[in-house]
């Protein structure tokens, strides 16, 4: 046991330790800080102009850094009004309100995207190893289980390491370009739901890793991952038509918990008891998909 | 004595391809061992399957006396340079090995002491901190063979392992393959020929996945009990000259095949047969023990 944990620690620091040097993941790492940036700073720009014609339309002076109508804003009765009416619960709209928009920007952005990125990082990261050769050398001194799971561990770092950058990304956007920041409470918003998007994407991480020990060609682990990507969104998308759920219902909710985004609404919920099952079922999705592609994978070449 | 490899029924096939037929071959401890036979013949997957990374479809493989490759027990234990393996291209020689160093269970200060080690075994000690993709062919190689030689392993699979490499350093890999046998066993696959000959004191010959052959050095060429003698003449006429000693002799065109017991040895079949060819005048060019691995590899194949 401890060597097997050994082994996952140590495959895990130098998949980390590989992927920073090479260029793909530094890419992708400033990918995610570029992105989270850029799009918070278009973010600040709307707010600018919704502000500008506020100020306009009720005959006030403007200032030039956004923000402190937001604030006065996000406190009115009429948006919780109007984010009730979105979201359908009055507790998860009061807690939305509560935080500060650009956290919750954030978190929208971090939920929807990292999906994909995981998708582009991670799926070939054990069939590329297997096409060129490369996991032999490994599989020599290290259980496969070892090996597999400290890929996993180590892609899920690096996973963390770009959701954190593209939080720190933001908040960075957030001070330098709105007034009455609240740059504490965001920067905590923004953990939380930074946390929040990496169980989420876990759930993507295990897919495309499971798939990844499927098949030892790179080119097909790729296409395999953008394509359980798809067909995870659209499957969702299927059985929630009302013609087609309203059909079976029991049997297609029953379906619908196997995907990872029918859990994406539970994950902003405030109360822990309320977010927690959500959360445990993500990584159970992606702890079983990982397992299943490792079935596979025990059982095959390397 | 205790083999350090045995394999049994070993049988494997890729869609319609049989690469291995029911392999059957013993190693003995500490023996180096060559492994002998024609492209497609099954050697890599033979390798494969001894050290856990290709499936078996039938047969058995004992590793070290405990059974199959198991990493949990052989890690560290049993090392192999596969063959047309890419290393991680980005990193550093020194850091790559010290890795592979760590995962078979060496402490840190373990690790470097034994890369520093097998990196002066293969002669690149220089070239520690450069990345694997800054190396040529022939380094690349070495830093492979550097990594199955890491950490002293009881068993080493190297398939091909001068492949790519100069002169200079085939003639150093063989040294260094010398100096490991008796303390490790070593099973290197060659199509070199007299580089096994001239490394191994055991062989393997295998023929479409199958063993056709196996044995010490000696008994597969006949080194203990046959002496191949070259004449500028005719080897015809000395035939019976030769007979009279009471040893079996063949004869082809320009040369003499001597056999006798294995307990006379070559040294006793020349003591008895030079002097009666040199009074007969017979014009000794040169004399050898047993066959070539090659003459012995090909007879091996047409029997």
């Amino acid at each position: 046991m401890r060597a097997t944990l050994r082994g996952v620690l140590l495959t895990a620091a130098f998949d980390l330790r590989c992927a920073l040097r090479s260029r793909k993941a530094v890419l992708l790492l400033l990918l995610y800080l570029a992105g989270a940036t850029a799009t918070s700073g278009a973010f600040v720009s709307v707010l600018r102009s919704i502000e500008k014609g506020m100020a306009d339309t009720l005959a006030v002076a403007h200032t030039e850094q956004p923000g402190t109508m937001t604030a006065s804003l996000m406190k009115s009765d009429q948006l919780h009004d109007v984010v009730e009416e979105l979201v359908g619960d009055p507790v998860l709209a009061a807690e939305l309100v509560a935080v500060p928009p650009l956290a919750l920007f954030y978190g929208w952005v971090a939920m929807t995207f990292v999906p994909v990125l995981v998708t582009i990082t991670s799926s070939d990261a054990i069939a590329a190893d297997v096409d060129c050769g490369a996991s032999r050398f490994a599989l020599v001194r290290s259980s496969r289980g070892a090996w597999a799971s400290g890929k996993l561990l180590g892609q899920a770092v690096l996973m963390g390491t770009g959701v954190a950058l593209g939080g720190l990304g933001s908040w960075m956007v957030g001070l330098f370009a709105l007034a009455d920041y609240p740059a504490a409470n965001t920067a905590m918003w923004m953990a939380r739901l930074g946390g929040r998007a990496c169980v989420s994407g876990f759930a993507y991480l295990g897919l495309v890793m499971g798939i990844s020990q499927i098949t030892r060609s790179a080119n097909k682990a790729r296409a395999g991952g953008l394509l359980a990507l798809v067909l995870v969104g659209v499957g969702r998308q299927f059985l929630q038509a009302p013609r087609v759920h309203d059909a079976a219902p029991v049997i297609f909710d029953s379906l619908l918990v196997l995907f990872p985004g029918s859990h994406a609404l539970d994950l902003w919920r405030p109360e822990w008891s309320q977010r927690l099952p959500a959360e445990l079922i993500l990584l159970a999705i992606g702890g079983c998909a990982f397992m299943a592609g490792h079935a596979w994978f025990l059982r095959r070449d390397a | 004595m205790r083999a350090a490899l045995s394999v049994a029924g070993l049988r494997r096939r890729f869609g319609s391809t049989v690469a291995l037929d029911g392999l059957d071959f013993t190693v003995p401890t500490g023996a180096l061992c060559g492994l002998v036979g024609p492209n497609g013949a099954g050697k890599s997957t033979a390798f494969g399957i001894i050290a856990g990374l290709v499936q078996a479809d039938a047969g058995t493989v004992d590793v070290l006396g405990e059974g199959a490759f198991d990493p949990r027990r052989h890690a560290g234990r049993v090392s192999i340079l596969p063959q047309d393996c890419a290393l991680p291209a980005d990193l550093p020689v020194g850091a790559l090995l010290t890795w592979y160093g760590r995962l078979q269970g060496l402490g840190p200060a373990a690790a470097r002491r034994a890369v520093a080690q097998v990196l002066d075994d293969v002669a690149l000690s220089d070239r520690a901190d450069q990345r694997i993709k800054q190396l040529s062919h022939g380094m690349r190689r070495r830093v492979a063979v550097a990594q199955a030689l890491l950490g002293n392993p009881e068993l080493v699979l190297l398939d091909e392992p001068t492949s790519g490499l100069d002169p200079d350093l085939v003639v150093r890999m063989r040294s260094v393959l010398q100096r490991r046998a008796g303390d490790a066993t070593l099973v290197v696959s060659s199509h070199v020929l007299a580089e096994l000959e001239a490394t191994c004191d055991h062989v393997i010959f295998m023929e479409a996945g199958r063993a056709v052959a196996q044995g010490p050095m000696s008994e597969i060429t006949g080194r203990a009990q046959q002496v191949v003698i070259s004449l500028c003449q005719p080897a015809a006429p000395f035939a019976a000259a030769v007979e009279a000693t009471g040893l079996v002799v063949g004869v082809d065109g320009l040369t003499l095949t001597v056999q006798g017991p294995a307990e006379l040895g070559s040294a006793g079949i020349n003591a008895r047969v030079l002097p009666v060819l040199l009074e007969a005048g017979a014009g000794v060019e040169s004399v050898s023990a047993g066959l070539s691995l090659e003459a012995s590899w090909m007879a091996a194949r047409r029997s």
